[in-house]
């Protein structure tokens, strides 16, 4: 029996080599449909890479990514987000000098179907698709709680809020995977709360598979389904959050070995 | 645009032509040729502004491509027999030396100049705006450079660097007022739209621009090519307003000059660049004072040729260190901002 067969997104012998540096060796990875997983491990265990190497940032030197049997190791990052993924940033990258609707309307502009030159003379045709886009972008921002914002710039947005724009800005691509690159950083435990059924909601309601970077424990262990761990750019474990818990080679990796 | 900004910008547009109008008739030549140049430098400023303000591409092309619309107006407007008399040493190439535009073909004519810039842009454009950073301010600057040669010595098609002469004086306060409104109208739309949001998105962070599917570098050619062609138009524009055109007339102090507009009237600002372009070509006139010869008393002060660079430098300097961002930032003069500016003063009243 294969069980990649249905994977919406495999991960086959990564391998990330920069310089002498081997930052992912050979990580072997699945996602099912529907899934909320997440990737833990300490500092520079190569999290961020994978997630560079999956959204085509990076070229894995190694090994292939696999999304819906489509390979897309030589794809560049806007086709791979027109197939349906969608990322967030470890450190917030919004467009800070765009309103916050304008944050979210950019992520349409690959489903334009019109030409720069009805956009030039206002064609009824290009006005009733910016009308579609905005009105679509105010529905997203009402989901996420940021209507009332809507105008503001983004880079006046308290850091909460910031998160929460960056995860609709990627909502906003339309993707059926969306990858969370430490959501909760530098967030207090009521924020962190918050996020966490927050992130339950949009999984339901947009029909996504999650698969998130955390080092806050109480986020992975509350939501995720499944974790793999990652230390030196290995994965040395893969299971459930309580399997994790009592596995002693990630205690190791986290806490150190005794002696 | 919703309608009630449709009907304020046609109501501004019939007083924009009365303007001309009343300009054309009651204003000697001096005015109405800074009115004009005020115009071209509106085209050419709001165009170079797309691509340095709005896309945040550091191009240092625009004489460039105002040369090479400038340059095909001419060409294409010269009548035939002023064609043989200014290229008296080295002939005309065919097909050129054969080719006149009727007057009414002026403006395909000023397309076609905006066509041939907006290659020139591509050509630059492919290679350079697939790579992040400068890249683009070195190939531009080369680009116009070449330009500039090309223009000195290859005779055959631009006369070197005696330029062409006689070029019929089709530009009037028509012409320069109405596709100066149409320019502005245009890269507004533009600018307004989801091309004007993926550029700006690219502007503030192009990784993050790209990880939202969109695709960097036809986005960013696409706008550098608009620049062009714009500016190409202006060219055109400018060449057939003083009816002649050289090598030297789009040096790289052009670039410069349209720098400073939009530097001062602030980077990704349509309508910042219009109102200090206007002010540019006004104060530039102003200025002679200060390169004429000046008697105070029994002192005679002479007159320093280029003294007015040093003082727009000078003011340029001034205005970096109050106003870093330029007059208006990267904000828009609209008809929301001016209804805000009066509903504001109502009450007090």
């Amino acid at each position: 029996m294969n069980k990649n067969a249905d994977a919406i997104l495999s991960l086959d012998g990564l391998t990330m080599v920069f310089g002498g540096l081997i930052a992912v060796n050979d990580f072997n990875f699945q996602l099912q449909s529907g899934d909320l997983a997440g990737l833990i491990g300490p500092n520079g265990a190569g999290k961020t890479t994978i997630f560079n190497m999956i959204t085509g940032q990076y070229i894995p030197t190694k090994g292939k990514v696999v999304f819906v049997s489509q390979e897309l190791n030589h794809l560049p990052p806007h086709a791979i987000t027109s197939l349906g993924i969608a990322r967030t940033f470890q450190n917030i990258r919004l467009f800070g000098n765009l309103s916050v609707l304008d944050n979210v309307l950019v992520s349409f502009h690959k489903e334009l179907k019109k030409t720069f030159f009805s956009a030039m003379w206002e064609t009824p045709g290009y006005i009733q698709q910016e009308k579609g886009m905005r009105e679509e972008g105010r529905q997203l921002l009402e989901a996420v709680g940021l209507l009332e914002m809507e105008k503001e710039e983004a880079k006046n947005l308290p850091y909460g809020q910031q998160r929460r724009l960056e995860i609709a800005r990627a909502l906003a691509t339309h993707p059926r995977l969306l990858l969370l690159d430490e959501p909760a950083a530098g967030m207090n435990p009521h924020e962190t709360m918050d996020l966490m059924s927050f992130i339950q909601r949009i999984r339901k309601e947009f029909q996504l598979t999650i698969l998130l970077i955390e080092h806050d424990m109480k986020v992975v262990m509350g939501i995720c389904e499944r974790v793999a761990v990652m230390d030196f750019g290995i994965k040395i474990a893969e299971g459930t959050p309580n399997e994790i818990r009592n596995n002693p080679k990630v205690v190791e990796a986290y806490l150190g070995v005794e002696g | 645009m919703g309608k009630r900004d449709y009907i304020l910008t046609a109501i501004l547009f019939v007083i924009l032509l009365f303007g001309l109008w009343l300009a054309q008739n009651y204003l000697n030549a001096y005015m109405i040729r800074i009115l004009n140049t005020a115009f071209i430098y509106v085209i050419a400023a709001v165009a170079y502004n797309l691509i340095n303000g709005i896309a945040g591409q550091f191009s240092l092309g625009p004489n460039g491509f105002m040369a090479l619309g400038g340059y095909t107006v001419a060409l294409l407007m010269l009548p035939v027999y002023q064609k043989i008399q200014v290229y008296f040493l080295t002939p005309l190439i065919w097909p050129f030396s054969v080719i006149t535009f009727p007057s009414y073909l002026f403006i395909l004519s000023l397309f076609l100049g905006g066509l041939i810039a907006a290659g020139g842009a591509f050509l630059i454009g492919f290679p350079t705006l697939r790579l992040r950073g400068d890249y683009l301010a070195i190939a531009s600057f080369g680009f116009s450079e070449i330009i500039f040669v090309l223009a000195n010595n290859f005779i055959p098609l631009t006369n070197g660097a005696l330029g062409i002469k006689g070029i019929p004086q089709y530009t009037n306060l028509w012409w320069t007022g109405g596709l100066a409104f149409l320019t502005v109208f245009l890269i507004r739309n533009l600018v307004n739209s989801s091309f004007g949001r993926a550029l700006k998105a690219i502007r503030e962070d192009e990784i993050a621009a790209q990880t939202m599917g969109i695709n960097p570098f036809r986005t960013k050619l696409l706008a550098f090519a608009i620049s062009g062609f714009f500016a190409g138009v202006a060219g055109g524009l400018f060449v057939t307003l003083i009816s002649t055109v050289s090598p030297t007339l789009f040096t790289f102090a052009m670039t410069f000059n349209l720098l400073i507009i939009i530097v001062l009237g602030g980077l990704g600002s349509i309508t910042g660049s219009v109102v200090t372009a206007f002010i540019f070509a006004f104060l530039q006139e102003i200025l002679r004072e200060v390169e004429a010869t000046h008697t105070i008393g029994s002192f005679t002060i002479p007159g320093i040729p280029g003294m007015r660079m040093v003082v727009f430098s000078a003011l340029l300097v001034v205005l970096m260190i109050f106003y870093r961002r330029g007059l208006f930032g990267t904000k828009e003069l609209s008809w929301d901002l001016v209804f805000r500016l009066f509903k504001k003063k109502e009450p007090q009243e």
